[in-house]
Parts: structure tokens; C-alpha cells; sequence
């Protein structure tokens, strides 16, 4: 588990754990313990369940979320809530006095709070989630599955792109314009990895995913398909029309300066490139061993920069 | 006889040198969100003993982690990544970098098999301007991942050091025992030469131009000071499995109980040890037969008749028979699948 958005809310963290430990010290100093026999443990498990189940929905927010408004809605919503049931677990153990009878009374006070700040962050997400897909649109068109993303580029994997490549064949006879893929390669991406190490060469592979992201149309889906191989899936285009964008993709991609992180090293690459337009008679396998064999032959006649 | 009984050893023995091979894929998945634990499990293993250097590690426990690296990659990134990177901490690296020609690469890598090479040994022959070398694993496998997970480590190798070193991988053939796997495209892309798959062997070929060709950036008088030192490590003990395997390839007319007796073992023994290394007399047997025979038709283009001389058959059709249960087709149909290709 990874729990490094956690540092980033200590203050929030600081926030609960007062909040917590003034309610008891309130609660069990005015209380008086109800004595054994009067405590309904059925009562107990339940109110005291759903009191750690929020502390543990407010646990994996923090844990999967940067610091931001909605973050602090859904926080907020949640430690209401959790307010209440506390008030509500420690009711069954101790009793009040009439002077201080209205701390049982405000105890449902503040839930309905917290719901309705709950409400106003789920649709507060709803609209960050909207801006999320919109960035996200080329990494993943019509559906989501973490597993099938690659963890070094964060781009999709090869085979959510031989599935797509799939569909996309299936569907060809629907479509005007067959489908057009492209495959990038990074010249000399070995030299690189000896020369700088890995963790620059990924690095570079993630910051060249961005690139590519970035300069794809909304249709066009991005995967790295293997080492320092992309493929970018053209739906809807000719060839001619991918050549064009093939070639704007390859200028944004070599007027591109890679600065390593202790900014000493500046680094441009070259890219070679290939591209397939697919027909009714190609297979998913058949499609990318071609456009793998003519990389081949691109790279061999730029002089064997491989 | 002295040969069989030399220092040998075995799959469960620790093996030096295997430790940066494991700790490299470890850190290697690491980095690709699989927790070491994870890879760990089963192996008897700890990842802080990697970083102490306390860990020794025999091979199969290295076979054990290359299973749970197949269980959790689901990209099978993981053998080729590792495959690039064979030679890191090996003394054998300055030698690679300053020899003159592959030729002399691979006469160190036979001689001086430092840090886990030993894990693999070639077979060299030579036909009509290319040199094939079929590849065996010394300790053998213990499952299909694990040898397709191995054939993928030391193919990535070979292409990673033909790139470094003469920079073009076009020239280079490789064939593999297995079926096309899905995840082809990390052949492409790591391998970037001619792949062939279900040819029954292990093997890669290189044309004699390139295989003796001058490599421009070699240095003679660094190289003479890396082989010396290179000559003060220890030379790892060969593979008992491997010294086997040699003995029924130079005597294949001996049984069970002779060879037993070569390695001063008794049948019984030989045979639970040849179990602990997942195989029987007869596979190895087999294979050996199978590699030759595949060989001599695939690449030699030789007829049935000179085969069946070459492997002692004085009789065509018991010999064809032997073929089958070698490869699983006839002598007939496997030149069919050839020239399909």
C-alpha cells in the first residue's frame, strides 16, 4: 500500500484526532458508567461497527486523494458523521446527569451536517471525475480496468490495444475510413538507458507518453506497447491522413528536450516510425508484425540508429 | 571417468553469483508495483537478505522466483528487462566491452561462465556461412514457464550485447521450443531480430562475417587486463545435470546402470537425483536425440538415411518411429513445417 498522500494531510489527520479525543475526555468526564449488567452489547458491536467503518472510510480518502476541496468536503462530511456515531457508541456505556442531559441530545446534531456536506463533495467529484476523463481520453477510450494499464507509462498496455484493435476490426465494415496505427520508437533508447540509468529511462518513456498524449486527436487511443515501443491507434483515418498526423507527432516528439533530474543532461531524441492502414482481410497479430517489420526496415534505412 | 566425478552441482546447491541476477528482478518488478513479498513468496527468501548480501540462492529457488515473476507481470516484461542487464556486477563486463569480435565473446562466456552463466551452455556447429549455437539450461527447468522464462532471459541477452556490440540485431535468428506466445510483441521490440517459435529447439544463429567482424571500439591490452582478472575468480562448479547430459551425448549406447556407475552413484540414487532436476534418463535421452535429429533435418537438410546413421539406427523404420516420439511428428512432416515457415 502506498501511503504517500497521507503525509500530505497531516493537518487533517491533526483535526480528527482532537476532535476525537475532546469528545471523550467531554463525554467520559460528565458521564457516569451505566454498570455491567445494563450495557446492551448487541447495541455495542453494531453503533461501534458503523463508528470504525467511518474512521476507515475517512482512512482510504486521505490515503487516495491530494489535498484540495473535495478532499476536504469529503473529509469534513465524513468526520461529522463520524461525530455522531461516537456520541452515540459512548451513550451505551455511560449515562448523564440532568445538568448535562444535552449531550445526549446533540448527538444527531451533527450527522445530518456531514451528510450534506457529503453530497456537496460527490458532486464536486462527479465534476473533477469530468475533467479526469477528459485527460484521460486517449489513454483509455470506453473503458477502465487499472490492471490493464502499464504501470511505467501509465498509458494503456498492449493488450487493452489488441483488444481495441480487435473491435476496431470487427467493426470495420461499419465505418467509412478503415483504422490507421502507428508505431513510435525511440533511436537509441539503449545508449540512453546505459548512459543515464534506468530511472531516467523511465523517466524519459513516461515524459514521451505525455508528449504523444498531448499532440493525438480526442479519438486516437495511446498504448506503450513494449520497452521503448508506442502505438497509437487512428480510428476513423485514412492513410494519407495518418501520414500527416505521423509526421506533426514526430516533429513535437524531436523538438522535445528531456531534462534529467538533476537538470545536467538536456537530451533530444529521434523517433523512428511506421504506419499500417488496416483492411477487412488483416488479423490483430498479422497488423502489428507488419507494422513491427517496417519499423524494421524504417530503422535500418536511417542509417542503423537502433 | 575422472570428468563425472569432478566438483559438480546441483539444482538445490547455493550458487554463487545468482544473488544480482534475483535482487535485479526483484527490484526490477519493484518498480513495476509487484511487492518483493509477493515475489518472494514460496522461495524461502527475504528481500532485506538481498541487500545485506546475505542471500545465497540456489537455482532452483531463482527458478521459483522467475515462476512468481510470471505469476505477477502480467506485461512478461520482466525476463527481457533482466536479460539487458545480465552483466551488471559481473567481472565479466570490462572483457565484454573491450573484446574485439563475438567470437571472443562467446569463447569467454563457454570458458569463464562467472555469476550465473553457468545456468546456460551452447552447443556450436557451423553450416555454409552461419554459425548456430543450440542453447540447453545446465540445470535444466522445472516447468514450461521457467524454460520459456529462461530461453526469453538469455535471448534478451544475446540481442541487448549484439546491439551494444555491433549495434544491428538483423542478422540474428533465434528459434524457441514453444508455440508464438501472446505477449510477441516484447520479441519484437527486446529482440528486434528473426524469431521463429515451435521449432523443438533452442537456438540462435549469426552469419561468420558478423561473428568474427572487427568491433571498432575494442582495446587488445585493456581486454588482456580484464581476462587477468577475470582468471582470479573462482570457476564455478559445472552442473552435475549438464556433465550428464554430456556423458549421454558422448556415449549414447550406455544404459541407466553404466552411466549410474560413471557417477559413482547408485541407480537408485542416480535416478532420485536426476528426479530432484525434474527429468528421467529417457527425457534426457530424448532431448539430446531431438536436437540432433531437428538439427541435422531443419538446418542441414539431411536425409532420412545419413540420420539414421548418425544416430546408430540400422533400420529406417524403427527409426522413424524413435523420431516420432522425439518431436511428436515424422521426419516427413517436420521438413513440411520448414518449408512452410
Amino acid at each position: 500500500m502506498n501511503l504517500s498522500f497521507l503525509k500530505l494531510h497531516r493537518s487533517l489527520l491533526l483535526i480528527l484526532v482532537v476532535m476525537l479525543t475532546s469528545v471523550l475526555t467531554l463525554t467520559l468526564s460528565y458521564g457516569h458508567y451505566k454498570g455491567h449488567s445494563q450495557i446492551d452489547w448487541f447495541d455495542v458491536g453494531g453503533e461501534g461497527g458503523i463508528t470504525a467503518i467511518t474512521l476507515l472510510w475517512i482512512f482510504f480518502i486521505l490515503l487516495s486523494r491530494p489535498k484540495g476541496r473535495v478532499t476536504n468536503l469529503l473529509f469534513s462530511g465524513l468526520a461529522f458523521m463520524n461525530l455522531s456515531m461516537t456520541l452515540d457508541f459512548i451513550d451505551e456505556f455511560v449515562y448523564y446527569s440532568d445538568e448535562q442531559a444535552w449531550l445526549s441530545t446533540i448527538e444527531s446534531i451533527p450527522a445530518p451536517f456531514g451528510m450534506i456536506l457529503m453530497t456537496m463533495a460527490l458532486y464536486h467529484w462527479h465534476q473533477e471525475q469530468m475533467t479526469i476523463n477528459q485527460q484521460l481520453r486517449n489513454r483509455e477510450r470506453f473503458y477502465r480496468e487499472h490492471q490493464l494499464s502499464d504501470a511505467i507509462s501509465g498509458l494503456a498496455s498492449a493488450d487493452y490495444m489488441k483488444s481495441q484493435i480487435n473491435r476496431e476490426l470487427n467493426l470495420l465494415h461499419h465505418s467509412l475510413h478503415g483504422f490507421s496505427l502507428l508505431m513510435l520508437d525511440i533511436a537509441q533508447f539503449d545508449r540512453f538507458n546505459r548512459q543515464f540509468g534506468d530511472a531516467e529511462g523511465n523517466k524519459l518513456l513516461q515524459e514521451f507518453a505525455q508528449v504523444i498524449t498531448l499532440n493525438v486527436r480526442e479519438q486516437d487511443l495511446v498504448c506503450r506497447y513494449a520497452s521503448d515501443c508506442f502505438i497509437v491507434m487512428l480510428p476513423n483515418t485514412e492513410l494519407a491522413v495518418a501520414e500527416q498526423l505521423s509526421m506533426s507527432l514526430v516533429s513535437a516528439l524531436e523538438a522535445f528536450s528531456f531534462n534529467s533530474s538533476d537538470k545536467a543532461v538536456t537530451y533530444k531524441q529521434k523517433v523512428h516510425t511506421s504506419l499500417v492502414a488496416a483492411t477487412h482481410r488483416d488479423s490483430t497479430s498479422g497488423l502489428l508484425s507488419q507494422l513491427h517489420q517496417k519499423l524494421l526496415m524504417n530503422k535500418s534505412l536511417h542509417g542503423n540508429t537502433a | 571417468m575422472s570428468a563425472c566425478l569432478s566438483n559438480s552441482s546441483y539444482i538445490d546447491s547455493p550458487y554463487q553469483g545468482l544473488q544480482s541476477w534475483a535482487a535485479q528482478l526483484v527490484d526490477l518488478a519493484k518498480h513495476r508495483g509487484v511487492h518483493p513479498d509477493k515475489l518472494l513468496k514460496g522461495t524461502r527468501l527475504f528481500y532485506q537478505d538481498f541487500a545485506a548480501g546475505k542471500a545465497s540462492i540456489s537455482v532452483e529457488q531463482f527458478y521459483r522466483l522467475q515462476e512468481n515473476c510470471r505469476q505477477f507481470d502480467n506485461q512478461h516484461q520482466l525476463s527481457f528487462l533482466l536479460g539487458r542487464k545480465l552483466l551488471n556486477h559481473n567481472p565479466l563486463y570490462s572483457a565484454f566491452s573491450q573484446a574485439e569480435s563475438l567470437r571472443t565473446l562467446q569463447k569467454l562466456l563457454t570458458r569463464t561462465p562467472l555469476h550465473g552463466f553457468n545456468l546456460f551452455n551452447a552447443e556450436h556447429k557451423y553450416h555454409q556461412g552461419r554459425h548456430y549455437f543450440i542453447i540447453n539450461l545446465s540445470f535444466g527447468a522445472i516447468n514450461a514457464a521457467v524454460e520459456q522464462f529462461c530461453c526469453e532471459l538469455f535471448a534478451s541477452f544475446i540481442a541487448a550485447t549484439c546491439k551494444w556490440r555491433i549495434g544491428n540485431n538483423s542478422d540474428l535468428c533465434f528459434s524457441f521450443p514453444y508455440a508464438q506466445p501472446t505477449h510477441i510483441e516484447q520479441y519484437q521490440t527486446n529482440l528486434q531480430a528473426n524469431c521463429k517459435f515451435s521449432q523443438q529447439l533452442f537456438m540462435v544463429s549469426i552469419s561468420n562475417e558478423l561473428y568474427n567482424k572487427h568491433l571498432i571500439d575494442s582495446c587488445p591490452s585493456l581486454l588482456q587486463q580484464s581476462l587477468a582478472t577475470i582468471q582470479q575468480h573462482p570457476l564455478p562448479a559445472t552442473p552435475w545435470l549438464q556433465l550428464v547430459r554430456n556423458h549421454i551425448s558422448a556415449q549414447p549406447q550406455q544404459n541407466l546402470e553404466t552411466v549410474a556407475q560413471c557417477f559413482a552413484m547408485s541407480p537408485a540414487t542416480f535416478k532420485r537425483k536426476l528426479k530432484q532436476h525434474h527429468t528421467r534418463f529417457s527425457a534426457l535421452q530424448d532431448s539430446i536425440n531431438r536436437q540432433t535429429a531437428v538439427f541435422n533435418i531443419a538446418t542441414l537438410a539431411q536425409s532420412n538415411e545419413t540420420l539414421a546413421g548418425e544416430l546408430n539406427f540400422s533400420d529406417l523404420t524403427n527409426f522413424r518411429r524413435a523420431f516420432k516420439r522425439w518431436t511428436g511428428t515424422t521426419p516427413s512432416q517436420l521438413r513440411e513445417l520448414i518449408n512452410e515457415h
